[in-house]
């Protein structure tokens, strides 16, 4: 697919700027490889083996469920549970059959036959008292569940879907082998953030998007923007004077991993948050020049900035309801609370619980602003490339997969035929 | 927008409209129904009086002193301090006292010149009269959220305003209709569904201005907002969620017994997965208009595949964000799970964590069905207004192909 350069005048300063892109690059992957050394857990995390949250738990099936006086009671009393027969399903006690008793309370929880739960064991209590239940078993619809949405990104996104895949695979495996373990041993939390985010952008970012210089150019913008966002958060943080220990958890480490900075902790949790819309946006405006580019390649690059950041501007501005509405979703009850609570608005909004929330998403949402300026430029800088061999170039590798991606689109897009007239497509030099 | 209109709009560029305006305007009529059907009647049922009712007011810190408690000796008893305040709140503002609390309680560390939250219990002995609740955080929340508005308007100007008046708008939906709706008892998901739509409207028609671009995303973004009801449904039911998964859900169950927890969180769903819809359709529907100003000549099927290429692009890289932003904000509990004896697989499946796993994978999934949705949309209604008269183009609903191939075919 060969593009239309117009001039060979500017090439040395392109070619400065992919080859400056790529050294910061370089530079940064170096860096980040050497947190991960310096940083990394030295052993197994200490579990609480033995200690009062270590509770053995099975699996098990309600066989049956009768109505009957609770323990201690008589029928007179005319206090009745659930007395439930069980088979244990997993675990030391497969096999076994057991009874549960359960109170009768308004709002709570009425198991019924064939329910698959989850119980816990205390071994050697006396019959009916050994096992209790502690929740619903959920492995099956929240496989189907992940299974839908696997199947719902590899059918839109191709090849690209798998490895997107596979890239959210890699951050998850990078949190639970480097960032957890390493934050449970007391190290700072903002650099065990800073360096598992980089981590996980490069890994993420290449493996989604391939290596490119645009997608160098769109993690450059991400690491750009996450080092605002960790500047502003540490700043916003210490003056909001936020513990990071309002929550049940945070009450719980504070005695099981008392060792833990959990002030840093709320900041690592806001970078580590900022990381996933951030390449979102970077990666989008990166295309965004691409293809603008690839439509027309005869705008200038002042025009093509201009164009793309038209696009940003509308994503930014969709952006600003997102994480209002992002967080009210998931704060119903306590906003629920709030709602019945005698306390004027600004008490509500201001006391630790709420204030972590704004300062999440504000910091997340500057940062998000910041991204867009910061990529477009980049990205505008490097595609404007006027000569060079094709095969080395990221637009022109970027444009080229619009082709190949072309082929499959017309079996489940609407507005495309079916497989004509794609051979001729090549994008026209057009004035306008 | 700076469209090149070539061809003139004619009578099938009109009918697709009509059908698209049509649509939008029976969900806005159902709408208006469902609010006035679900509005809430009365002021809700303040907690005054109980024991959830409990005098705030502001104060500053005069003076810390660090003692032994009850004035033991200081090798045996731990340390306690004496702050003394001056209440500046309230209706005992100006007051001087003190409050005796253990030193660093709870990690928190109080220095001469802060700012705080205290309570008061009236009658309590001098040194117990007030207690300790929290920082008072106005002044940073507010520096804070002035620079947030100063860089979406250093950047989207104009846009930017509207966009944070949108933002606006939906906080006073959720505020003056959701949730009293919810607290008088209503159907949760009902009433989440007209909140969610009375947002949608006037989010993206105030953001976006009201046009074609607007309307072809609000279709998209209503569209997959149903999708995602629907799924939220379906596997809520499906893994047997109590709901009573936190301190305010139990602490609702008592003041609010009326509430639905269950339905709570499809409301919550549907609410969190909104904001990110639009999100994408307005991504899209922005990207088609933008790709075919760039190249008017282009044809209606180039157009939606190199839309569809930025929609993927765009996709691919949110399929990390929601397990990131999820992890970021539960880092406390995942490193709590860290240490737990538990295998991973029963982690992952209890109740806390399996809401956070089924919110994040049905908004993704509404996420992804939004982007072919809505940039099949844009492609048909702006392929209907630059060749109309030339095909039969279906609207809204009817995804009927657009004509022949005419990239390059116009001079």
């Amino acid at each position: 697919m060969p593009g239309h350069h117009h001039a060979a005048a500017q090439g040395a300063t392109r070619v400065s700027v992919r080859v400056a892109v790529r050294w910061i690059a370089a530079a940064l992957f170096v860096m980040t490889l050497v947190g991960l050394v310096a940083l990394w857990p030295s052993d197994a995390p200490e579990v609480l083996e033995g200690g009062p949250f270590d509770v053995e738990q099975a699996n098990a099936t309600v066989t049956a469920m009768a109505v009957a006086p609770c323990f201690g009671t008589t029928p007179a009393d005319g206090i009745d549970c659930r007395d439930l027969s069980i088979r244990v399903t997993s675990g030391r006690t497969d096999g076994d059959d057991a009874s549960i008793q359960q109170a009768i309370v308004a709002g709570g929880i009425d198991l019924v036959e064939g329910d698959r739960i989850v119980v816990s064991r205390t071994a050697g209590a006396p019959e009916g008292l050994e096992y209790t239940f502690v929740d619903f078993q959920r492995q099956r619809p929240l496989m189907v569940l992940a299974l839908l949405f696997a199947f719902a990104v590899i059918l839109l996104g191709r090849l690209q879907g798998v490895r997107a895949l596979i890239g959210a695979a890699v951050a998850m495996l990078v949190l639970i082998a480097f960032m957890l373990p390493a934050l449970l041993e007391g190290a700072s939390p903002m650099l065990i953030a800073l360096v598992g985010a980089s981590a996980i952008a490069f890994v993420a970012l290449y493996v989604t998007h391939g290596i490119s210089d645009g997608t160098t150019v769109a993690l450059l913008g991400t690491l750009a923007s996450l080092a605002v966002v960790a500047v502003l958060g540490a700043i916003f943080v210490a003056a909001t004077n936020v513990t990071g220990l309002v929550s049940e958890e945070s009450g719980i480490l504070q005695i099981t991993a008392g060792q833990i900075d959990f002030r840093g902790l709320l900041l690592a949790g806001v970078v580590i948050g900022a990381l996933g819309v951030l390449d979102d946006v970077t990666v989008t405006q990166v295309s965004a020049v691409t293809q603008l580019q690839a439509a027309d390649p005869s705008l200038p690059p002042r025009e093509l900035y201009r164009t793309a950041l038209t696009i940003g501007r509308d994503h930014i501005a969709s952006t600003v309801n997102t994480l209002v509405l992002a967080y009210a979703g998931a704060s119903l009850p306590l906003l629920l609370l709030f709602t019945q609570s005698a306390q004027p608005l600004s008490r509500a909004l201001t006391g630790e619980v709420v204030a972590v929330e704004i300062v999440r998403t504000l910091v997340g949402s500057i940062g998000l602003v910041a991204a867009v300026p910061i990529t477009t430029g980049l990205a505008v800088a490097l595609v404007r490339r006027p000569m060079g061999p094709p095969t080395e170039d990221p637009s022109v590798d970027s444009v080229d997969s619009v082709d190949a991606t072309v082929s499959p689109v017309p079996t489940r897009a609407p507005t495309v035929e079916e497989g004509d007239g794609w051979e001729g497509f090549v994008p026209e030099e057009t004035e306008f | 927008m700076h469209a090149h209109h070539h061809g003139p709009q004619d009578g099938t560029a009109a009918r697709a409209r009509a059908a698209v305006h049509w649509i939008l305007g029976a969900v806005a009529a159902a709408t208006v129904v469902g609010a006035v059907a679900l509005w809430p009647g009365s002021r809700t049922d303040l907690l005054v009086d109980t024991p959830l009712d409990i005098e705030q007011h502001d104060a500053t810190v005069t003076d810390v002193e660090v003692h032994p408690c009850d004035g033991g000796d200081a090798a045996t008893s731990p340390d306690c301090e004496t702050l003394q305040i001056r209440v500046t709140s309230g209706p005992t503002a100006g007051t001087d006292s003190s409050i005796i609390q253990t030193f660093e309680q709870r990690g928190i560390h109080v220095d001469v010149g802060d700012h705080i939250v205290v309570t008061r219990t009236p009658g309590a002995p001098e040194g117990f009269e007030y207690a300790f609740v929290d920082f008072q955080r106005q002044a940073p929340l507010l520096l804070l959220a002035g620079l947030f508005v100063l860089a979406v308007v250093l950047l989207s100007r104009l846009q930017g305003l509207r966009a944070i008046a949108g933002a606006a708008a939906a906080m006073v939906v959720l505020v003056v209709f959701l949730l009293p709706a919810l607290l008088a008892g209503s159907s949760p998901m009902a009433a989440a569904l007209v909140a969610a739509s009375i947002i949608a409207f006037l989010a993206i028609y105030l953001t976006h201005g009201v046009n074609d671009q607007s309307t072809v995303a609000l279709l998209g973004t209503l569209v997959s907002l149903a999708l995602v009801a629907v799924l939220a449904l379906l596997f809520v039911g499906l893994s047997d969620f109590t709901g009573l998964i936190n301190t305010e859900a139990t602490m609702l169950q008592i003041t609010a017994g009326q509430v639905d927890l269950n339905g709570l969180l499809l409301a919550g769903i549907v609410i969190g997965s909104l904001g990110v819809l639009d999100d994408v359709t307005v991504t899209q529907v922005s990207a088609v208009w933008e790709l075919r100003a760039a190249n008017p000549d282009e044809s209606p099927r180039a157009i939606y595949a190199r839309a569809l290429r930025i929609g993927r692009d765009h996709i691919a890289s949110t399929v990390n964000t929601l397990v990131l932003a999820y992890a970021g904000a539960s880092l406390p509990l995942l490193v709590l799970f860290t240490q737990s004896t538990q295998p991973l697989g029963r982690v992952l499946t209890t109740e806390v964590v399996a809401i956070e796993i089924v919110r994040t994978l049905v908004g993704s999934i509404g996420l992804v069905a939004a982007v072919p949705i809505t940039t099949g949309l844009a492609v048909l209604l702006m392929g209907a207004i630059a060749e109309g008269g030339s095909d039969a183009v279906g609207a809204g609903d009817d995804p009927e192909a657009t004509g022949a191939p005419q990239g390059g075919a116009g001079r």
